[in-house]
């Protein structure tokens, strides 16, 4: 981000997830506040960058068609390049949130077509372009508009989204009268797996800070119902993995992604194979520890390259040790 | 001598005789080795598991959310090709009656040390001593069903996928190589695109 202050250009850099060394406090990444501690206080709740989750958990609970959007603490659908979160509730496509300083979209139509988005008609409605995006951005303004020609005041406007995002957990989604079938998200029951009512706080802290709730959930169904196909055979886990998706044919989507991680632990341990990094778990469990989604990707967020630093190994051993307990504790679900 | 193509062949196709593959779409071969693995005293060794991943089960199981980071349709997706997301019924080619033949055929080609690793041979991902060696056996295996068996069982051409729980440069390789007539093609595209 760049800015002419007292006739000089002066720039802030920021990483992938909002962090940087260069601004300590004020508005900075997505034109959001900093505070002193480096957290960006998105107006339900508090986002930290230099994890690239929330501190706090969602009230919202997400939605039964986005199993992403149910983990409440990940940021923008851990799609920072495709999404803003301006209420700290939901990802909104960050081409369409652009436009908050217009009326265009912030009188409920954001709501709407964000909502919208999450959905898995939304992502196709995504492919077909952005003219299609703002024809129904404009459809839904207008429909607003006519139906309520007061004029709110910017705060209003904001308290109104706040509500009905808050709402949405309980209550519909207002539906624009406007003739096109906009699917409404539903929200997500209570969980009804009484193995979450058995997970310690202390897993749960871990899980947390983690960011690996949504994955623990699905691997809580499935080693619940799942036959366990390999008995008590166990296998040593790499938790940093030690070539995936390495293919050097390919130009692989997620390579670079662990690459850094790897770095990580190479340069505190001196190698992926190494037993800070390894955990023994029961074989049932081990395959779902190659889910290239959710588990990946928090190995991505938790080993960044900047955990490099020489004073970070303590910092990355403890991560380890988290991720080892975590694991081990999980392998006593396996029947 | 030990002929272990053939003696490998004949019990995979013992397996896959038994096989419905009216409703497959694609085969697996795990072949893979962890520290825990044991056979006389012997650790690190390589196991060589088979299975068959059907239609429905994918059907059943495939979820589209699952596919948000890199969106595809549903036979792109990670989760019809990704070990993580298979059914994995495997039947264990090598095993306690099995692994005999193995360790007396590496025996008999000086393959020593099995199981033994540095980091050289890690960081490279070419697995323990006794991995590739099985592996390129397991390739020609995969060759001979692929030109022999599968067609004619099947009615229709079905890719034979080598996996361990990564895509590492060899098994890659090794699926290149089994699938001669470019069985594997939508695997492949899965693999640039989106796994």
């Amino acid at each position: 981000m760049a800015e002419i202050i007292n006739d000089k250009m002066e720039h802030i850099e920021y990483d992938d997830f909002g962090n940087s060394t260069d601004i300590k406090e004020g508005f900075g990444y997505d034109s959001e506040k900093h505070d002193v501690t480096g957290n960006i206080y998105l107006r339900a709740r508090y986002y930290n960058p230099r994890i690239g989750q929330f501190i706090q958990i969602d009230t919202y609970r997400g939605t039964q068609e986005d199993i992403t959007s149910q983990n409440r603490y990940t940021y923008c659908l851990n799609n920072q390049y495709k999404y803003t979160d301006p209420s700290g509730h939901f990802g909104l496509l960050a081409l369409l949130a652009g436009y908050k300083a217009t009326e265009y979209l912030l009188i409920g139509g954001a709501l709407v077509i964000g909502a919208y988005l999450l959905t898995p008609s939304g992502k196709k409605a995504t492919k077909k372009g952005i003219e299609a995006l703002y024809s129904l951005g404009k459809k839904v303004y207008d429909t607003v508009k006519n139906n309520n020609k007061k004029k709110n005041t910017a705060a209003n406007k904001v308290a109104t989204i706040t509500t009905n995002i808050v709402s949405a957990g309980t209550a519909s989604i207002p539906k624009p009268n406007i003739g096109i079938a906009i699917p409404i998200p539903q929200p997500c029951p209570e969980p009804k797996h009484r193995d979450w009512n058995e997970v310690p706080n202390n897993i749960m802290k871990i899980l947390s800070v983690l960011g690996l709730m949504s994955w623990f959930n699905v691997l809580l169904q499935k080693v619940n119902s799942e036959p366990n196909k390999y008995g008590d055979s166990m296998e040593n886990h790499h938790i940093v993995p030690q070539g995936a998706l390495k293919y050097k044919g390919f130009e692989q989507q997620f390579d670079f992604f662990l690459d850094d991680a790897r770095e990580v632990i190479k340069t505190h341990f001196g190698s992926v194979h190494n037993s800070v990094n390894m955990v023994l778990i029961p074989k049932q469990l081990h395959k779902h520890c190659h889910d290239r989604n959710s588990y990946y990707y928090s190995i991505k967020c938790n080993f960044p390259i900047t955990e490099k630093a020489s004073n970070r190994k303590n910092a990355v051993a403890t991560k380890l040790g988290e991720y080892r307990f975590l694991l081990m504790w999980i392998g006593t679900f396996v029947k | 001598m030990i002929d272990l193509k053939s003696f490998l062949y004949n019990e995979v196709k013992k397996t896959m005789d038994l096989w419905d593959f009216s409703d497959a779409y694609s085969i697996t071969f795990f072949v893979y080795s962890n520290e825990m693995y044991e056979f006389n005293g012997i650790n690190n060794i390589t196991e060589f598991n088979i299975s068959l991943n059907n239609e429905t089960y994918f059907n059943t199981h495939y979820d589209e959310a699952i596919d948000w980071i890199v969106p595809s349709d549903k036979y792109h997706s990670i989760q019809r090709w990704d070990y993580a997301y298979l059914e994995a019924n495997e039947t264990r080619i090598l095993n306690s009656k099995t692994y005999p033949v193995l360790f007396e055929w590496y025996k008999q080609n000086g393959i020593d040390n099995i199981g033994f690793e540095d980091e050289q041979m890690f960081e490279k991902y070419l697995g323990p001593v006794g991995y590739i060696e099985l592996l390129n056996i397991i390739i020609e295996v995969g060759k001979q069903l692929q030109e022999e068996y599968l067609e004619k069982k099947c009615g229709k051409k079905i890719p034979i996928i080598i996996q361990d729980y990564e895509f590492m440069d060899c098994v890659v390789e090794a699926t290149q190589k089994v699938n001669i007539n470019n069985e594997a093609k939508i695997f492949f595209e899965t693999l640039k695109y989106s796994l």
